[in-house]
C-alpha cells in the first residue's frame, strides 16, 4: 500500500536551524507532526533558508514514496 | 508626496486571464528602517521589486492564459482610517512553463504564513496553477517546493534598492486596524484549495 501523502508541509526558522515538518490531518481535522527534518542555517550566506528547506523537503518525500 | 518609515502599505498583484478575468494577491509590508522619508514612486519601484522577486518563484507552474498586469500601492491613512493610493506600476509574468491548461478558475495553491500573534494568519491562495502541475489530485513536490521558495521570499523584508527603505512584511488585521510582523514560520499543502470567489460566474 502506497504510504500516506502528508497534508501539510510546515516550515519553521528557530534559531539557527530551519525545522520542515511533513503533517497529517486526523479525522476530525487536527494535523500532528509525522516527520520532521532539522537542518541548521549559515546566517552568512544569503539564501541559506530556501535551499536547506529544498534538502529538507526531497528528505521528507522520500518517506512517501 | 513621500512617505515616511512606520508607514503601512498594502500592495495588491493583479494578474489578467487572456478573457479579461482579474485574479488578484494582496501583500501588507511595513515601511521601516533607513532615514526616510521616501519618495512615492521609489517606493512604488521597491514594491514591484518585491513581488517580483515574490512571483518569480512560482511563474513556471502557472498557466498561459495568465499574466501579471499592474501593482498597486496603497498607504494606511491613520487620520481617516482608510487606504490612500500611492500610485501603480505595470508588472508581467513569464508564465507557461510548464505543459498544460490551467486548472479551473477557483483551484488554488493555499500558502499561509505564521505572524507574531499566534491567533493571527496570513494567507494567499496563489491562482492558475497548471494542469500538469498536479498528480494523482495532489501537486506535484516541485510546486510544492516553489511554493515554499515563494513563502520565503514573501516572510522576508527586503531592502528596496530604489529608495533603500525596507519593507518588511506584515499582516493587516481589518478589525483592529493594526500589523502583526510575520515569522519566519509558514505552511503549505499537497492538497489542492480553493477560493470560490474565483470560480467562473460567481460574482459580477
Amino acid at each position: 500500500m502506497a504510504k500516506k501523502k502528508f497534508a501539510r508541509i510546515v516550515v519553521k526558522k528557530v534559531r539557527d536551524e530551519v525545522r520542515v515538518s511533513g503533517q497529517l490531518q486526523t479525522r476530525r481535522g487536527q494535523y500532528f507532526n509525522k516527520q520532521t527534518i532539522t537542518k541548521s542555517l549559515d546566517k552568512k550566506k544569503p539564501g541559506d533558508l530556501k535551499s536547506q528547506v529544498r534538502l529538507a523537503f526531497d528528505e521528507l518525500m522520500k518517506e512517501t514514496e | 508626496m513621500s512617505i515616511p518609515t512606520g508607514t503601512q502599505l498594502r500592495i495588491v498583484a493583479s494578474m489578467n486571464w487572456s478573457d479579461g478575468e482579474i485574479n488578484q494577491n494582496v501583500f501588507n509590508v511595513e515601511l521601516t528602517g533607513g532615514a526616510g522619508p521616501y519618495d512615492d514612486f521609489d517606493v512604488v519601484d521597491d514594491c514591484l521589486e518585491y513581488i517580483e522577486g515574490v512571483y518569480d518563484n512560482i511563474e513556471l507552474y502557472m498557466a498561459d492564459e495568465i499574466d501579471g498586469s499592474s501593482i498597486t500601492v496603497y498607504k494606511f491613512d491613520e487620520v481617516n482610517e482608510d487606504w490612500d493610493e500611492v500610485g501603480s506600476n505595470s508588472w508581467s509574468l513569464s508564465t507557461g512553463g510548464t505543459a498544460g491548461t490551467g486548472l479551473p478558475r477557483g483551484v488554488a495553491f493555499l500558502l499561509t504564513a505564521k505572524s507574531e500573534d499566534p491567533d493571527i494568519d496570513a494567507r494567499k491562495y496563489l491562482p492558475a496553477m497548471v494542469e500538469g502541475a498536479l498528480t494523482d489530485e495532489n501537486w506535484v513536490a516541485a510546486l510544492v517546493l516553489a511554493a515554499l521558495d515563494f513563502a520565503a521570499d514573501w516572510v522576508t523584508a527586503i531592502v528596496g534598492s530604489t529608495s533603500g527603505a525596507t519593507l518588511t512584511p506584515v499582516v493587516w488585521s481589518v478589525a483592529k486596524l493594526a500589523a502583526t510582523y510575520l515569522v519566519d514560520h509558514y505552511l503549505a499543502s499537497n492538497i489542492p484549495a480553493y477560493q470560490r470567489r474565483r470560480k467562473n460566474n460567481v460574482g459580477i
